[in-house]
């Protein structure tokens, strides 16, 4: 009975987190828009080279430490007209790359053992090598051809013609009352001036965002994790295509693809799973993730009517499942990103200094030192 | 798949599934022992005894396997549920699998022995010890599985006077006029009881004992 209020309390309490997540996404949606034409335009420009996106997206996401809070907010400002759709795609690449530095860190906690310290590298760091790979590849390709965003935009298109349009409109109805209260409370009563009322309306929603996944993935998996320990065995040790599916749901649910590679670095790390069997769910964790932002761009889409928010979501999952589909299904090709987390490992095992300058080095240095030299030569 | 999908729902959570391997170590040893004393002291005819027997110990290695890969599973999973429970087992299904050990060392000293030992002879030395092993299996599952202080208590108190038994045994055959491959084997068996005693007695008193005192029952045992 107690555990049944408990779990009952959990499932009330997420479904609230998700209710406020909703109203975070349309209230920075409208702090945007207050911003007027010239915050867009400078915006815009600053992100208008695709490689200081592709760095925002790595650096803004390793900050963070989550790619769903990340993308939300890219789907929150291209929702509300701030930031175009092919502005938006390199740095949804960026912050794919950046997501994986959790489970590094992560990996850094077997220091002390050589041999899982190894193991637990290259658990973590083949999620790094995949995401590398796929923005190694479709990143050109999709400066060169586009061809993300015009996939993407068919499928918004066919689900408005569908109905995707009227499928929104129940988030908006429900989250509409709490933003136009919210609004109202800061613009109608505070005596601020517009500009900072929208600048403390987006920290706001920011913060609320934040909140809310924060709470939202720490009570979803703690509603599923105990049933996910009794198939863990059929995930773990039946064939790639369930554990590709096992990852994908349960990130899903959990909303967040670092606690899921997080989970399986010490498994590897102890030996009872290699870096091949936690691969496969490591490319579902990462399909599963895209799922927060596709559910914030139906609410940044009901409250700002502007198609352009799903086109982004969808262009974030189309990426990761185009980027599962190129390297998993060939041998020679999955091995790639598996081999060069395994010989990371070894660099690892022999100076356990490299990992951190990998860390460091690949997610903030990097980033920040790219950024910089863009904006010089600009 | 449907399996699977269905095993989410009606499946068994860890310690149901670790604790229902756990009792079936315990009931495949008590199995090979049972076999083995028929084998060893009342000459029963057990065909293939030696494949049997190695086949059972080999399960029971393979459960220790998967209980401990469970427990880094749910460790990795949850890291502060269950961490006592997960320390205890990981320490108990290793005196398991040690009393498997034993068990085929006594079926390998049924292949030493020259002649069957007699009943009588064994007797003259064991009394009955080997039924009271056989009843200290089912104490032992007893008070680990229903966590019953009681049984724990009373397997403490057994093992003390079955190690001072057995150590009296090894003095007698000592100083007695047995063949030497006679005295050899009935000292490899009171030696093997001995220890299969001490890793049950480990495993009942996992119950009452602080983790850090596993396997330690005896100095306890002394203080109280």
């Amino acid at each position: 009975m107690k555990t049944k209020i408990g779990t009952l309390t959990k499932i009330v309490l997420a479904v609230s987190f998700l209710y406020f997540f909703l109203v975070s996404i349309g209230l920075m949606g409208a702090a945007f828009k207050g911003f007027g034409k010239g915050f867009a335009e400078n915006l815009i420009s600053t992100t208008s080279n695709p490689f200081v996106g592709l760095f925002i997206g790595v650096l803004a996401t390793s900050v963070i430490q989550s790619s769903s809070t990340t993308t939300s907010i890219v789907v929150g400002m291209v929702g509300s007209g701030v930031l175009t759709v092919g502005n938006a795609v390199p740095i949804i690449m960026g912050a794919n790359i950046g997501t994986t530095v959790t489970n590094t860190i992560v990996s850094l906690g077997h220091v002390t053992r050589r041999d899982e310290f190894r193991r637990a590298i290259s658990a973590a760091t083949v999620h790094d090598f995949f995401n590398l790979i796929c923005v190694a590849v479709l990143f050109p390709l999709e400066l060169a051809t586009g061809i993300l965003q015009r996939m993407a935009t068919c499928m918004s298109g066919a689900f408005a013609n569908f109905g995707g349009v009227k499928f929104t409109s129940p988030i908006k109805t429900i989250t509409k009352p709490v933003i136009d209260s919210l609004e109202y409370l800061l613009i109608g009563v505070s005596s601020l001036s517009n500009n900072i009322t929208y600048i403390v309306m987006l920290i706001l929603s920011v913060l609320i965002l934040f909140f809310c996944l924060f709470f939202i993935v720490k009570l979803m998996k703690s509603l599923v994790v105990k049933k996910v320990e009794m198939i863990l065995d059929e995930v773990l040790r039946k064939n790639a295509l369930i554990g590709i599916l096992g990852g994908m749901i349960f990130t899903a649910i959990i909303q967040s693809s670092s606690v899921t590679t997080s989970l399986l670095v010490p498994m590897v790390a102890a030996g009872i799973i290699t870096v091949e069997v936690a691969f496969p769910i490591t490319i579902g964790a990462n399909i599963g993730t895209t799922g927060t932002a596709i559910l914030a761009s139906f609410a940044s889409a009901g409250a700002t009517g502007n198609m352009s928010a799903i086109v982004i979501a969808f262009v974030h999952f189309l990426f990761n499942l185009t980027g599962a589909l190129l390297i998993y299904p060939i041998k020679a090709v999955r091995m790639v990103p598996i081999n060069l987390a395994k010989a990371l490992g070894d660099l690892a095992h022999r100076k356990r200094g490299y990992a951190v300058v990998y860390v460091l080095g690949l997610f903030f240095f990097l980033p920040t030192l790219l950024i910089l030299i863009s904006k010089c030569l600009k | 798949m449907l399996k699977s999908l269905l095993g989410f729902w009606k499946g068994k959570d860890f310690l149901a599934q670790v604790l229902g391997e756990f009792r079936d170590m315990l009931d495949d040893t008590k199995g090979m022992y049972q076999m083995v004393c028929r084998t060893l002291l009342d000459h029963a005819e057990e065909p293939d005894l030696k494949k049997k027997i190695y086949e059972i110990d080999s399960k029971v290695n393979s459960l220790q396997k998967d209980i401990r890969t469970r427990i880094v599973e749910h460790l990795s999973l949850q890291p502060t549920v269950d961490v006592t429970t997960c320390l205890l087992l990981m320490s108990v299904v290793k005196d398991a699998e040690r009393v498997g050990d034993y068990c085929k060392n006594l079926y390998e000293v049924t292949e030493l022995l020259e002649r069957p030992i007699d009943r009588s002879l064994f007797s003259q030395y064991f009394d009955d010890l080997d039924a009271e092993i056989l009843t200290l299996f089912d104490q032992t599952k007893d008070a680990f599985i229903e966590a019953d202080e009681d049984k724990a208590r009373s397997a403490w108190t057994y093992e003390k006077k079955i190690a001072k038994g057995c150590d009296h045994i090894l003095t007698q055959i000592a100083k007695s006029s047995l063949s030497v491959n006679e005295a050899v084997c009935l000292a490899m068996v009171a030696r093997h009881f001995k220890r299969i005693v001490a890793h049950l007695v480990n495993i009942a008193t996992s119950v009452i004992l602080p983790i850090s005192e596993l396997d330690y029952f005896d100095e306890r045992r002394d203080q109280e």
